[in-house]
């Protein structure tokens, strides 16, 4: 049957059962064998509901305890995990829900008391609830049936039932904004994830004795994968209070004493010019791992030179790849400047070049990854028509870059639609649908353009109904009344027309090839 | 005006709009994020005229706008 995700929870129970899975802010900790008894106890209480092996189940849900032990005991009925992006703006939201059509919903009080208050149209949501008490309004004013962790610890029996998943069956649905201009919900099985842990593992080494603070939210695959590989390795995860304090954050990762810390450059960026990471270097912290694109040549030296015994790795991926594809480490890294590293263990990367042929080394072409790790497909079920899988089963990354004589990957560009600004990622969807309800916009389309601090910057291009001049601030102003700042675009352009593809959708892709090859503007460092 | 309201306003108009109920005790952690805190840092550094620590920025002093104003009363006062 071969392994399958939850078998590594239950295997580090055993081995590890008093030792904490994960530990929150504020000290509420769970350790590997109640985190396992509880989630065996969800299972049981899912599958009375009818919910198994070919379900879906929504999680819902910012990091805390209740969401660890939902998510393993969905994967242990047998049923899909699909992470929806709690910040992703409600049309985002509901075209996931839509598509998906899970059959439950984990939902934390949080979310459920936002949907209890808004005025406007509900989301639509299965009837099943996995909550707290606290949800107890929302879930009657919309007659859903209740299920709380309390009440299901309480009565459902212990003891383990396998759900006769294979390592083939989907384990996860993660969404993600690739070139095909909407949310594909990525399906990730068993066997895609647990090849990629092991890949991943046999290359940087951890152990039990390892740990790592992880301050992103567990709907990015990045932080599932923090979560996954500690549960194989029985390593403890410490959740991050957040990261809008990197000062803090480092006084976690000192008092923490974790091995290991893993985020997006924007996150090292800000640790190094904005906490005193140089000054009072976290002394347990063994590796730092980035992940999420390169890290700026002169970053990367300031971080070599401000925690000189911490390790540097970097690794390479794509959600549709589960999500790793290469990694380099510390050894490497100073001699490989610029690499991204070799691929894992069992994955091929090769370049084509645009006859769809591998070209020769050094030669730019399009990175291709094949192996365990490449996802089953789309939940659309249209991820060849798309072009993302190709006839023999490869995932076309739709970025550019080219092989050294030593197998390292260089990248030179990126295609993906999906916007990483300051360690979020976003879809560009769901600020367009809020910007275009705007009374004065005809057509908008939004990109992420490079930018030193943030990764990428949010910019939104729009083309305009008739009327009396506008003042841009308008447009700020009114994404700034439903989106949270990171996600309102740093500057907006009005354009007398926006690029279009043949089929005369938006075209976000040539638009973005237009605006960074000008000389200035939106696109160069000083424009925006 | 209070610097809790100045604070108030600021960020209720450029950073958080959509939380028109936020208060003085509202706990920023859910309604800011780093790039937000940042613009904070900024601002306060212009309108009071000293410089924020590095130290400084942690929730003990940014947690909540009524946070916020006292720790500016007390470095304003330094």
């Amino acid at each position: 049957m071969g392994v399958r995700l939850f078998d590594l929870l239950r295997t580090s129970a055993a081995k590890h059962g008093d030792k904490p899975a994960a530990v929150f802010p504020g000290g509420e900790s769970i350790g590997f064998a109640t985190l396992d008894a509880h989630s065996d106890r969800v299972a049981q209480r899912l599958r009375r509901l009818g919910i198994g092996p070919g379900d879906r189940v929504a999680m819902f849900h910012d990091n805390s305890l209740p969401a660890l032990v939902w998510f393993w005991g969905i994967l242990k009925s047998g049923a899909q995990n699909v992470d929806v992006p709690t910040l992703a703006g409600r049309p985002t939201i509901q075209g996931i829900l839509d598509e998906a059509r899970p059959k439950a919903i984990a939902i934390d009080a949080k979310q459920a008391a936002a949907l209890h208050a808004a005025a406007d149209e509900p989301l639509r949501l299965p009837q099943i609830w996995l909550s707290t008490d606290d949800s107890r309004p929302a879930a009657d004013a919309r007659e859903a049936g209740l299920h709380t962790l309390t009440d299901i610890v309480a009565n459902e029996r212990a003891g383990t039932s396998d759900p006769g998943t294979s390592q083939d069956d989907v384990a996860m649905v993660v969404y993600t904004s690739g070139t095909t201009g909407r949310p594909n919900g990525v399906m990730l099985s068993h066997r895609n994830f647990v090849s990629n842990l092991e890949g991943a593992n046999a290359l940087m080494h951890l152990t039990d004795r390892d740990s790592i603070l992880v301050v992103v939210p567990l709907y990015y695959i990045h932080g599932r994968m923090q979560l996954l590989l500690h549960a194989m390795l029985g390593g403890t995860v410490y959740f991050s209070a957040g990261f809008q304090f990197p000062q803090k954050v480092l006084l976690e990762l000192i008092e923490y004493g974790t091995t290991g810390f893993s985020g997006v450059p924007y996150h090292f960026k800000q640790l190094l010019d904005r906490s005193k990471l140089a000054q009072t270097p976290p002394p347990a912290l063994e590796y730092v791992l980035v992940t999420g694109g390169a890290l700026a040549p002169a970053d990367l030296d300031k971080l070599r030179a401000a925690v000189p015994k911490v390790g540097i790795h970097l690794a390479y991926g794509q959600t549709e790849a589960s999500p790793r594809i290469t990694w380099i480490g510390p050894e490497q890294l100073e001699r490989k400047r610029g690499s991204l590293g070799i691929a894992l263990p069992g994955v091929t990367v090769e370049i084509l070049g645009s006859d769809g042929l591998p070209v020769a080394t050094g030669v730019n072409g399009e990175v291709v990854a094949s192996g365990p790790n490449i996802m089953k497909g789309y939940v659309s079920g249209d991820e060849r028509a798309l072009g993302k899988v190709d006839d023999k089963g490869r995932l076309r990354t739709g970025d550019l870059g080219w092989l050294d004589d030593e197998g390292h990957l260089f990248l030179s560009g990126r295609s993906s639609e999906m916007i990483k600004s300051a360690g979020e990622r976003i879809f560009p969807q769901e600020i367009e649908s809020v910007i275009a309800r705007h009374p004065r916009v005809r057509d908008v389309a939004v990109i992420g353009l490079p930018d030193p601090l943030l990764g990428e910057r949010i910019v939104a291009y729009v083309t305009l109904h008739d009327g009396p001049p506008i003042e841009l601030a308008e447009f700020r102003q009114h994404c700034l009344k439903e989106l949270p700042f990171v996600r309102v675009p740093k500057s907006f352009e009005v354009t007398d027309e926006l690029p279009r593809t043949d089929s005369g959708k938006i075209s976000r892709a040539t638009l973005k090839k237009a605006v960074s090859s000008r000389p200035s503007g939106p696109g160069g460092t000083g424009g925006g | 005006m209070a610097i809790s309201d100045e604070l108030l306003t600021y960020i209720k108009t450029e950073l958080a709009a959509n939380s028109p109920d936020m208060d003085a005790e509202t706990n920023l952690g859910g309604v800011v994020d780093s790039t937000a805190v940042m613009e904070i840092v900024v601002w306060i550094e212009g309108k009071y005229g000293f410089d924020v620590e590095i130290d400084d920025i942690v929730p003990d002093n940014f947690g909540s706008v009524a946070k916020l104003a006292a720790y500016i009363e007390t470095r304003r006062k330094t």
